[in-house]
């Protein structure tokens, strides 16, 4: 679990991409392939998503992003060992001391882009006439192939390193908007102690519950838990009828249906109970 | 402190208990501070690979209800776990159907059993 010694210890980068306008709801990805190698080796999976533009519809071979779990994302930012980079607050920054003469300059980069290329392509133009033995006659503003230019990928007013996203207050912030609500906060902890207990935790909708455990590399051992989302310990009751489903197709995977109970009111941290079917009735 | 009360569900598993699986020596017990029943009994064999004997279980009888949420809570289950001092106990999982599951509660993160 421990980062391999001589590795790169630079903070791994998590784009937080909002989803549409609900930021809350952010997708946490990791686009460099040596930080998905790292990740990997602290325990954390995450799930390949991308495909080919061409043929979004192939889903075997998947590719870089990789997507996390905002779980996954706040654990790795607690421990320091990755730094959450969200382009929307790069751009409440990058904005926030943009004065009007600021937007007329950038216009006008702009524009003397575009132009710099359309001279590019009348004279290219000119050049294949002059080829071909016809003479220039008047010159026409509007050629063709000068309709079309090309736009810079990048945006000039999100110049990310410009700033810094690793300050505690940052990352604090965005954070707070990855586990905005109770119900996460508490499935944050009990994500936490299963770590903190060696497991491996992945997504747990395929046997029903918010997470799978596994007691070191997916790739090297069955899962042993299912985990539900947290209870409170003190006044939420079990659902008795998810219990058995979950248990009896636990059982049947020979998994573990772990309920963690959460109590605000102690720091004992998180309470665990494993169910099993006991093999009658 | 929370009370459970499961007086209404130890005639019919103690019963199943006994005579659908055959236990011996099945016995109620009240958890006074929880005033909730606790069964015992001996199984008719091993419940689990990883036993290394056969020995006597703690059931704890519990109602299925589909419309409304039951009482049982982890703070209940943890204080049951404390009055008995056992490694498990069998949740016995009564349905308004009179169709009874048991499911086995281990405190904390145990291992899947053996096959």
């Amino acid at each position: 679990m421990e980062a391999l010694e001589g590795e790169n210890d630079s903070k791994i980068e998590i784009s937080v991409v909002g989803n549409g306008n609900r930021f809350e709801d952010g997708v946490c990805l990791v686009f460099d392939i040596e930080s998905i190698r790292r990740l990997r080796r602290l325990g954390i999976t995450g799930i390949l998503t991308g495909t080919l533009p061409s043929a979004a519809q192939q889903n075997v071979f998947l590719t870089v992003p990789l997507r996390l779990m905002a779980e996954e994302a706040v654990w790795l930012v607690e421990n320091g060992f990755a730094v959450l980079v969200s382009d929307r607050e790069a751009l409440e920054m990058g904005v926030s001391d943009l004065t009007a003469s600021d937007w007329d300059e950038m216009d006008k980069q702009q524009e003397a882009l575009f132009e710099e290329q359309r001279r590019f392509k009348r004279e290219q133009h000119f050049e294949k006439l002059r080829a071909v033995g016809k003479t220039v006659a008047n010159v026409d503003a509007n050629l063709e192939s000068s309709l079309f230019v090309e736009t810079r990928n990048e945006s000039s007013v999100i110049q990310r390193q410009r700033y810094d996203f690793d300050t505690p207050e940052l990352q604090k912030r965005l954070v707070d908007q990855l586990l905005h609500s109770e119900t996460l906060k508490s499935n944050y902890l009990v994500y936490k102690a299963l770590r903190a207990q060696g497991y491996c935790v992945s997504p747990g909708s395929r046997f029903g519950g918010r997470y799978i455990a596994y007691p070191g590399d997916p790739l090297r051992y069955h899962s042993h838990l299912t985990v539900p989302p947290a209870l409170r310990y003190r006044d939420e009751p079990l659902d008795l009828l998810q219990l058995v489903g979950g248990g009896r197709l636990g059982t049947g995977v020979k998994k573990l249906w772990v309920l963690g109970g959460v109590d605000d009111e102690s720091d004992e941290g998180v309470t665990f109970f494993s169910v099993e079917w006991a093999g009658f009735g | 402190m929370v009370k459970m009360d499961n007086s209404g569900l130890i005639r019919l598993v103690s019963t199943n208990l006994a005579f659908e699986q055959l236990w011996d020596n099945v016995r109620e017990t009240q958890l006074t501070n929880l005033n909730c029943w606790i069964l015992t009994g001996r199984p008719a064999h091993k419940l689990s690979n990883d036993d290394d004997d056969i020995c006597d279980e703690w059931v704890l009888p519990v109602e299925l209800l589909q419309y409304r949420c039951g009482r049982l809570t982890l703070e209940i289950l943890d204080t049951v776990f404390h009055s008995v001092k056992s490694e498990r106990i069998t949740l016995a999982i009564v349905s308004d159907d009179g169709t009874i599951v048991y499911y086995f509660i281990y405190k904390g993160l145990h291992k899947p059993k053996k096959n």
